[in-house]
């Protein structure tokens, strides 16, 4: 196509287009025009009827065609192609069609340089009898295949709009021309809308007789082929990118155009003008291009097919036949029927649909748009049709940044140019995916009719307040009675002599937060009658409100948005949300702090929810969190936030920080708080931010950590474990990130790999005791000599070697004594509380002496981070028996019974049986007596009870199935004098 | 090697097989006159082409092949029938007495018999110049020299125009009369020429419908019906060989069982989709492919479209109703349903046990004759799985 070319003409007349340019562009069913060379070839070729909707191709067809037999030497030698005008409304018998043929072999002899031969045909045409038609018809004829003859070549037909000669023939003509064109020296190409009926009558003259090929729909991938050729030749890059970044938007084009190639051509020119704020008048100026084309394809359906096609066309959305039946006044049969023979003819589609029942819509949703640019309202309807064609147009996030853009222009003053606005906008408004960019476009729509009288006028025209813009109703009273209290306010003549600046006080007045629009109207109503002392008050009072917000960052310009009308009051989060575009982030961060702190219900919590992601506080988020897990059973609609939000890292980082901050759910999760439900929302809603934070690019290493960590609280070892990988393998990543990572792999029993991570700890810090010994607990499982070698290969560190003296003491019982007396020595020096604990625990489950020796430097450390049962076997093993009963107490209620799994731990019942050792005999046994939990574990209760009151309870007098477990867990008589013996050091064996 | 052709007539490497049939047209044709019966597309007029190409090949023996779809009138005729012998060199010193003779002028115009309300003789006023055109014509004939077959496509088209010309079938009568003379002639004597007459429509059920059997009734019908399966599958493997497609017998198998009624026109159409999605896809067909051939061909074939509507404009709007309740149900089983069936069928409508037996006769012969069903045994099947398909899809 000239690149300079008038559009129509590239539409409706491609014989206008250069021989080189058609041939260049026939970029899509180069297969149909290679098959139909082929044929050419064959001695016999077959006749082709070509048929397919307007636009779809057959006169390029039939172009393109001609040049192949042009440009191949063997086809030229044998085939003249014979092109003819289009429609052909001279023909009226057969004659005339002859007489045709033979003017288009002229020109193609003249065409050759055969000029002369032409001019003799010409001649001879002329002189052909007239009056009788069948001599006429075959003196034609016969010249033609004469002219064949001579010329040593066939003819082949091109022949576009086939179906207008074959209905200016009689049915005998049918005949007659079938006849003509069973020899070989013609071939016939035909091109046709609809199938011709005398090829499908099964009387008819050329039934079955053609080659039928349909020229369906472009498929996607043509259409692309196309677009680029076009975006290629006609330079423009813009449309070149949304084809091949874009292949959503593509299909969505794809669809708009049903596959049309002209259609298509008709889109590339809108996509390459690019920008939304013209799109309206560039659409309805290529859709007036298309009228002729569209009006007779509408035409040409049989006067029901009409209607219903029109009923459809009017639905645009996908109808049933049933709805279609509902608003024709057919039969549903009829509009079935019609349905699906506009199916059949490719102007109608069937949509896929969960329902039973068949849903058709306007396959070509160009051709829709077009036919609801000509019917209804004028206003109301342009919104309907562009509303359609945007959604297909641009893509969902083009369509919203170019809205976000409008949205910030001025208000165009031209009127006009306003109402063209106002349809833009209002178009956008009904077709963009987000609630929050419809609202502002909304509300720049009415205040844009509001402000402009002439619009004002028309306002029914262009709103439909009494259906789908109903609920704009109240933004247009809020803003007209702004504007009449404005007009009022200025021409108001008050009892104040000086220092009335009536703009001023409009100002102050109708920017005031605290007054409601009912409490602004009764101000100016009495207004003239205010003495001066109460009218210098009210515009003290007012000032000072103005002041107030004007101190504020975030809320300098909320005066000016409740002056406008966009927002009501401070905490109107609706308001502000849709003028966040233009005012800022400041006015809905304020006004979403300002609701919450006023205790929201869940539904207006919800409501609030669709501004979250606007909103660029977070600790708005934190406490929006928090509200929701408080006060709704579930945080789903958080993920539909976050996942809309755009904020980075470091933001969603900052509002786990704070929600943590704010809700202490971590400290909950560790405590096993009592709110399970709370908690688990809590740690519901930390997982999703998190899942945010890894789902965006490059997070940081700090903030990894934090993911990882969450995780871990949220006992999610799996999904820590990966947030933990993800963090070694950061260039920065420390000796603490490798430790946590082998503890990650040991929830998940992972051994190898912790004990591959505790190395690479241990490599990187070298003087870490804790990774040390976690890596030797670990190789414990695998072999205890290695785990002690690898002690032994440490540093002289006195934590090192109390956790070996330990781990030798768990392996070697034997030497016990030694080991005693070692571990004394070395325990003053000792100072990692890790191994301490450990040290106790092995001595419990051992049931070994210098208890106390291990309690005493335990409590000397920091006792809060300490499982509670280890403070209360300490406390037991110093003597403080008055404050172990307290822990005893609140241990032992601190555990619900019904709630866990697991209810107590083993040590957790050899701390017990400790205790009753040790002094708190009759206190432990009734304590857990009390507890709930003594009903799931009888063996402890019986073992404590014989601790405690051996003349009441015995083991013998014990149930069969319970003595063996409760002797399990006494192990030693509870008479053996040893256990109870207070602990003396021994020598050292080796000092 | 045979081409994809769909539609037009195949002559030569082109026609496939046939073998049969051709036999017994020579056979038959030997002792009399035949009249070829078959419904449109498959293969009539090929098979004469192909009769008169392998008769030329025998020494004494021509064939002329002469279609009358075009012939308005009797003028029309006998211009197709000159001229068709006219391209026949053997036939040449008869047509050259033709040429001398009235008929000349007639066929020239010279001499015009207007035909129909305005019938003038413009001189010879004590003679009919068409029955002198005719006989010159019959004599003509009788002269030809040697044996021939004479081969003539479309008559009954030809007949029908004559009827429409004159509504009570005098004309038609007239013309048929002189025709069977001429064959007639023939048989009186020692038979050199053997007539063969095919047409889109049935020649018998027109002479019938208008009373004019006495007129055909020395013709011996012959029947052309469809492909065998091995045929049809020779046919497929011809084709893909010829265009460089690769055909598995798999997917040979599934085009056979698609089609279903194995004429010629319906294997070529199909595979004329098979190829074009061949040239698309550029790799091996596969049985896929000819379900989306199958699809395409009757997504494409808008005209089906007619066969529902001309029962509305042939039988009225009751009767087409009950004929489509009849097909629907016959489309529901590829083995169609039995006539007791149908009977049934039209139970709900018609209480009347003779006048039901009736109505269904009736309307089962119409459907038969127009191409919807044939008779296999005691079911009536659809003619065409294509047609059948169609219907499934739309109505049943």
């Amino acid at each position: 196509m000239n690149q300079t070319g008038d559009l129509s003409t590239a539409l409706y007349n491609p014989d206008l287009i250069g021989r080189a340019e058609l041939i260049e562009q026939f970029v899509a069913r180069k297969s149909l025009l290679a098959l139909m060379v082929d044929d050419l070839r064959h001695e016999r070729p077959q006749h082709w009827l070509l048929l397919g909707q307007r636009g779809m191709g057959k006169s390029t067809m039939l172009r393109r065609l001609r040049y192949a037999i042009e440009d191949d030497p063997e086809l030229s030698s044998r085939w003249i192609p014979l092109s003819f005008p289009e429609e052909q409304y001279n023909v009226a018998h057969l004659s005339d069609f002859w007489a045709n043929c033979l003017d288009a072999l002229s020109l193609a002899l003249s065409e050759r340089g055969r000029e002369e031969e032409s001019h003799t045909l010409d001649a001879r045409a002329k002189a052909l009898p007239r009056g009788d038609e069948g001599e006429r018809s075959r003196e034609s004829l016969s010249m033609l295949r004469e002219c064949g003859t001579t010329l040593k070549a066939g003819f082949i037909l091109l022949l576009d709009n086939f179906n207008i000669v074959l209905d200016r023939l009689s049915s005998q003509e049918h005949w007659v021309l079938r006849k003509a064109l069973s020899g070989t020296e013609l071939a016939l190409v035909g091109g046709c809308v609809a199938p011709p009926e005398e090829a499908f009558s099964h009387d008819g003259a050329f039934y079955d007789w053609f080659n039928v090929h349909e020229l369906r729909p472009l498929s996607l991938d043509d259409a692309r082929e196309v677009l680029l050729y076009l975006a290629k030749v006609r330079n423009a890059p813009s449309v070149e990118q949304v084809v091949l970044a874009d292949r959503g938007r593509l299909a969505a084009l794809h669809r708009l155009t049903g596959g049309n190639p002209r259609a298509l051509l008709l889109l590339h020119d809108l996509l390459a003008r690019e920008g939304i704020r013209t799109i309206a008048q560039d659409l309805a100026g290529l859709l007036d291009h298309c009228t002729p084309l569209y009006k007779a394809r509408f035409e040409a359906f049989s006067h029901q097919q009409q209607h219903v096609l029109d009923a459809l066309a009017l639905h645009w959305a996908p109808a049933t036949a049933a709805e279609i039946a509902a608003r024709t006044g057919l039969s549903v049969q009829s509009v079935s029927s019609q349905l699906d023979r506009l199916v059949g003819q490719g102007v109608v589609e069937k949509v896929p649909s969960e329902s039973p029942r068949q849903l058709f819509q306007v396959g070509e949703r160009l051709f829709n748009i077009w036919y609801l640019m000509r019917a209804g309202p004028r206003t109301r309807r342009s919104i309907l049709w562009l509303a359609e064609f945007l959604r297909s147009f641009y893509g969902e996030n083009s369509l919203r940044l170019q809205a976000r853009e409008l949205f910030t222009l001025p208000l165009p003053s031209p009127v006009e140019e306003r109402e063209r606005y106002v349809t833009l906008i209002m178009a956008i408004a009904k077709v963009v995916n987000d609630a929050t960019l419809c609202n502002a476009l909304e509300l720049r729509a009415v205040e844009a009719i509001v402000d402009m009288h002439e619009l004002r006028a028309q306002l029914g025209d262009i709103l439909d307040l009494s259906g789908d813009d109903a609920h704009l109703e109240a933004a247009i009273d809020r803003l007209e009675t702004l504007r009449e209290l404005e007009s009022a306010v200025l021409r108001s003549r008050v009892r104040l002599r000086k220092g009335w600046d009536p703009k001023r006080f409009w100002h102050l007045l109708g920017g005031a937060a605290s007054l409601t629009l009912a409490e602004k109207r009764r101000t100016v109503e009495e207004l003239h009658s205010l003495e001066p002392r109460r009218l210098r008050a009210l515009i003290r009072t007012l000032e000072m409100e103005e002041g107030k917000w004007r101190r504020g960052a975030s809320t300098a310009r909320l005066p000016e948005a409740i002056r406008r009308g966009y927002m009501v009051s401070a905490n109107d989060v609706v308001g502000a949300a849709a003028i966040a575009p233009e005012f800022g982030p400041g006015l809905l961060n304020e006004a979403f702090l300002r609701s919450l702190a006023a205790s929201p219900r869940a539904t207006e919590l919800e409501t609030m929810g669709r501004f979250l992601p606007l909103v660029v506080d977070a600790a708005s988020w934190a406490r929006w969190i928090l509200l929701t897990a408080r006060t709704q059973n579930s945080l789903e609609s958080l993920e539909r936030w976050l996942a809309v939000a755009g904020m980075g890292v470091q933001f969603w980082t900052e509002v786990v920080i704070h929600f943590d901050r704010i809700s202490k759910w971590t400290t909950m999760a560790m405590c096993e708080a009592v709110d399970l439900t709370f908690a688990r929302r809590c740690a519901f809603a930390c997982g999703l931010l998190c899942e945010r934070i890894v789902s965006l690019e490059a997070p940081s290493l700090l903030t990894l950590r934090l993911v990882a960590m969450v995780r871990q609280m949220q006992n999610d070892p799996a999904r820590s474990l990966d947030c933990w990988r993800q963090v070694v393998q950061h260039p920065d990543a420390t000796a603490t990130d490798w430790d946590a990572f082998a503890q990650s792999n040991v929830a998940v029993g992972r051994t190898e790999d912790s004990i591959s991570s505790w190395r690479r700890a241990i490599a990187l810090d070298p003087g870490q005791t804790k990774m040390r010994i976690s890596l030797c607990m670990q190789l414990c499982l695998r072999s205890g000599q290695e785990a002690i070698n690898t002690l032994r290969g440490g540093t002289q560190d006195p934590d090192i070697d109390l956790f070996g003296c330990i781990l030798e003491l768990l392996i070697s019982p034997a030497h016990t004594p030694k080991l005693i007396a070692r571990i004394a020595r070395i325990l003053p020096e000792a100072t990692d509380l890790t191994v301490i604990t450990f040290s106790m625990v092995a001595l419990i489950n051992l049931d070994l002496p210098l208890l106390r020796e291990v309690s005493a430097k335990l409590l000397t450390l920091d006792g809060r981070a300490l499982p509670v049962p280890l403070v209360l076997a300490a406390e037991t093993s110093m003597g403080n028996l008055d404050k172990a009963r307290v822990i005893l107490r609140s241990f032992l209620s601190s555990i619900p019974g019904s709630e866990l799994t697991q209810p107590l731990t083993p040590l957790s019942s050899k701390v017990l049986l400790y205790c009753a050792r040790h002094g708190l005999a009759a206190e432990t046994s009734e304590t857990f007596d009390a507890c709930p939990l003594a009903e799931r574990l009888l063996p402890l209760q019986a073992a404590l009870r014989i601790l405690a009151f051996p003349a009441r309870f015995s083991i013998e007098r014990l149930p069969a199935e319970l003595r063996q477990p409760t002797q399990d867990l006494l192990g030693v008589p509870p008479d053996n004098a040893d256990a109870r013996a207070p602990f003396r050091i021994p020598d050292d064996p080796s000092a | 090697m045979v081409a994809n052709i769909v539609g037009r007539a195949v002559q030569g490497e082109d026609f496939f097989d046939r073998v049969e049939e051709l036999q017994k047209l020579k056979e038959e044709g030997l002792r009399q006159h035949l009249l070829l019966l078959a419904p449109r597309r498959v293969g009539k007029t090929s098979l004469l082409h192909r009769l008169a190409t392998v008769t030329r090949e025998a020494a004494g023996w021509s064939a002329a092949y002469c279609s009358v779809e075009d012939a308005a009138d009797e003028v029309g005729f006998l211009r197709s029938l000159t001229e068709a012998l006219e391209a026949i060199p053997a036939a040449k010193p008869s047509v050259k007495k033709l040429r001398k003779g009235r008929l000349d002028k007639i066929l020239q115009g010279i001499d015009r018999v207007k035909l129909g309300p305005l019938e003038v003789a413009r001189s010879h006023a004590n003679d009919d110049p068409l029955d002198d055109a005719l006989r010159q014509m019959r004599a003509a004939l009788k002269d030809l020299p040697g044996h021939w077959y004479l081969l003539l496509d479309e008559l009954p088209l030809f007949v029908l125009r004559l009827l429409q010309l004159d509504a009570d079938g005098a004309r038609a009568r007239r013309f048929l009369q002189w025709f069977r003379r001429v064959r007639q002639n023939e048989v009186d004597s020692v038979m050199t020429l053997h007539w063969v007459l095919a047409g889109s429509i049935g020649l018998d059920t027109v002479a019938e419908r208008y009373a004019l059997t006495d007129t055909i009734n020395d013709l011996q019908i012959v029947r052309l019906g469809p492909f065998t399966e091995p045929t049809a599958h020779a046919f497929l493997q011809a084709l893909s060989l010829h265009h460089k497609v690769t055909l598995s017998e798999d997917v040979a198998r599934a085009i056979c069982a698609r089609v279903g009624w194995l004429i010629p026109h319906h294997l070529q159409a199909l595979f004329s989709e098979l190829r074009a999605i061949h040239r698309e896809a550029g790799c091996t067909l596969t049985l896929d492919d000819v379900g989306t051939a199958f699809s395409r061909l009757l997504d494409q074939s808008l005209h089906f479209d007619f066969w529902q509507q001309r029962l509305d404009k042939e039988l009225g709007a009751q009767r087409a109703r009950r004929a489509r309740d009849l097909l629907g149900y016959c489309a529901q089983d590829p083995n169609g349903a039995t006539t007791t069936t149908l009977e049934l069928l039209l139970g709900k409508e018609l209480q009347d046990t003779a006048d039901r037996a009736r109505e269904l006769r009736w309307l089962l012969k119409v459907l038969k004759s127009d191409g919807y069903l044939r008779e296999e045994g005691e079911r009536w099947v659809f003619r065409s799985h294509l047609l059948r398909e169609y219907w499934m899809r739309k109505y049943a």
